[in-house]
């Protein structure tokens, strides 16, 4: 996401419809996309979008730009998903695995076109197999590009964590799929 | 560097291009004559990069996402206006700091009467809206004046509004 114009952000604070819709146009693509990838599901992530901005609306009039507005945005909508997935998680210990899991595709540009499923199937596979914090480490690094230091800024968490989390998920990653290599060469020679 | 630090490197650092040229060269130097590092690298490679989408992390939110947004902000905008309306009659007749004193009194009783008023009457969803934003605007007032901000995350688990982004006083 590249940096947004403050402003915008001031002219939103004050209560400036039109700058607040500019302001969803211009973020909503990464917020809704960063949400989607760390709960997995487009219902979720669409929930977390809304309750994204209608706590950003709340409070845009009292940020005072000591932090970049996109990491405080990012960081917003990582805390809000991850609290979304807690909850869910509390509410309902044995879920009823709905129509669009982590298995299925579920954004109408991937359907449209088998290569894009293909790969997108693939990601929402590998991400699934992360806790919701190593998935946040991940495709802020690999998804956004974010450096470590702008990652434990954006998660609140210092740089070592960062490193832990990105060493175990992939270190995950790679087992598994050194698993299933193992499973295919197996099932070819029976 | 022995074989443990290298691996730790080639899964972070390394991999993410977050280390100098110095340890660039010794890593690589090791790497020359170990085979099993340079095993594990491939399997980063082949098995934990995460294919990218061509928009990267970005994708399109249905319509009904704004269409939501927006319903849920006009509605606190119209109820903001008339207890804002409110404040800024009694601010005009106090100082800033015993106008806030008395907000939060003024606050105080009208959630005693929400309290009081709404359990007789059954409420209807747009009476429960109105109480659940009084009473949040009530907490937020008695936060205000008691500068302890932790609590306005009191319902998360994940603080997400920290004071350090935001000038309150
Ligand atoms: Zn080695």
């Amino acid at each position: 996401m590249r940096e947004i114009e403050r402003e915008l952000i001031e002219k939103a604070g004050k209560g400036d419809t039109r700058a607040f819709r500019e302001l969803y146009d211009q973020t909503s693509g990464y917020v809704y996309g960063l949400a989607y990838r760390v709960t997995g599901r487009k219902h979720d992530a669409e929930e977390v979008a809304q309750d994204v901005y209608v706590r950003i609306h709340r409070s845009l009039a009292v940020f005072r730009f000591q932090s970049a507005f996109k990491t405080w945005l990012y960081r917003v909508v990582l805390n809000t998903a991850l609290n979304h997935l807690k909850k869910k998680r509390r509410i309902a210990g044995h879920e009823v695995e709905d129509t669009e899991g982590f298995n299925a595709v579920a954004s109408p540009e991937a359907v449209r076109s088998v290569e894009i499923s293909e790969s997108e199937l693939k990601l929402k596979r590998m991400l699934e197999r992360l806790n919701p914090d190593q998935r946040a480490c991940l495709v802020l690094r690999e998804l956004e590009g974010m450096d470590y230091q702008a990652i434990s800024e954006t998660l609140g968490i210092n740089l070592n964590t960062v490193r832990s989390r990105l060493k175990r998920a992939r270190e995950a990653l790679i087992a598994m799929g050194k698993k299933e290599v193992a499973n295919d060469a197996m099932f070819q020679n029976t | 560097m022995r074989c443990f630090k290298i691996r730790e490197r080639l899964v972070t650092d390394y991999r993410d291009g977050e280390l100098g040229k110095r340890e660039i060269a010794q890593i690589e130097e090791h790497l020359r004559g170990c085979e099993a590092c340079r095993e594990l690298f491939e399997e980063v490679t082949r098995f934990a990069t995460l294919p990218r989408p061509a928009r990267g992390i970005e994708m399109e939110p249905d319509s009904r996402v704004w269409e939501n947004i927006d319903r849920k902000i006009s509605r606190k905008r119209g109820e903001a206006r008339g207890i804002r309306g409110l404040l800024d009659f009694i601010t005009m007749f106090f100082k800033p700091h015993l106008a806030l004193k008395t907000a939060v009194a003024f606050s105080l009783v009208v959630m005693i009467g929400v309290m009081i008023y709404f359990p007789i009457r059954t409420s209807t969803p747009i009476d429960l809206e109105v109480s659940e934003y009084l009473s949040e605007q009530m907490e937020m007032m008695s936060i205000l004046g008691s500068g302890d901000f932790e609590r306005l995350n009191s319902d998360d688990d994940f603080p997400i509004f920290e004071a350090d982004f935001f000038d309150w006083a």
